[in-house]
């Protein structure tokens, strides 16, 4: 089936690829159709689209390509909601924040990994207590750079 | 909303299954218990809210060049890549650029 993206234009998918979120994504409760968007191959950065929304379109990334330690336990209840039968269905990923003309201070949200069997396509956004993990960590370490000031500036 | 009013040690049951205990009350904080069924989400507001303030921040700044920047920022661990790659691909959806027509 054929989806519209305002980024992307109209991106041809396969039903298959679909996720269903059965738990949404806070601040989205209205939209339960999401791809995932390989925008580079080889990328640790994809997007998660929204197929009723062409608008909506998260960037996702995996905090492991950053050497971030991130481990988090799904709720029982939530595996099970999930349908989730062993560990290798399961596919987790993170929202970013990539601020504009600032992307070396982008950061991304632990607090609330995102979900998938990969069987099922069943998905949501967890919420995780009692951890201390931020909702702002950052994903790159390394500073950049900044072009000097120009040394002749009249105050 | 209903508005109920407690004392300390009081209970209110919420269908059947739930179960909200006031058990100290000091100045301005509220301590309560909760009983409830494992499939009953239960957090504070606070952490909601973050979440869901991330999640519109992250919708609201981002831009393609902006995206293709962070993408070219070479901090990420290639040699983590392969394994987990392949099983990202095999679920995601490829973009036909413009420029590969």
């Amino acid at each position: 089936m054929k989806i519209n993206t305002s980024r992307f234009g109209e991106v041809e998918v396969d039903e298959e690829l679909i996720f269903n979120f059965i738990e949404p994504i806070l601040g989205y409760e209205n939209l339960t159709k999401f791809i995932l968007l390989d925008h580079t191959p080889d990328s640790p950065f994809k997007w998660l689209q929204s197929a009723e929304d062409p608008n909506v379109a998260f960037p996702v990334t995996f905090p492991a390509f950053f050497g971030i330690d991130y481990q988090f336990v799904i709720p029982e209840e939530k595996a099970k909601k999930l349908g989730l039968t062993n560990a290798e269905e399961l596919l987790s990923f993170n929202i970013t924040c990539v601020p504009q003309g600032n992307a070396q201070n982008a950061t991304v949200n632990l607090v609330g990994p995102i979900v998938v069997n990969m069987v099922n396509k069943n998905s949501m956004q967890l919420v995780l207590t009692n951890v201390s993990f931020s909702t702002k960590h950052k994903l790159f370490n390394q500073t950049i750079p900044k072009p000097e000031k120009p040394e002749n500036v009249l105050s | 909303m209903l508005v109920l009013t407690r004392k300390k040690g009081q209970k209110l049951i919420i269908n059947d299954n739930i179960e909200i205990t006031i058990l100290e009350t000091r100045g301005d904080n509220v301590k309560v218990g909760i009983n409830a069924p494992k499939n009953v989400s239960i957090f504070r507001e606070e952490i909601y809210e973050e979440i869901k303030k991330a999640n519109e921040q992250s919708i609201k700044e981002i831009s393609l060049p902006e995206f293709n920047t962070a993408i070219n920022i070479p901090d990420s661990q290639k040699d983590f890549a392969s394994e987990y790659l392949n099983k990202l691909k095999s679920i995601s959806t490829k973009i036909n650029k413009p420029d590969d027509k």
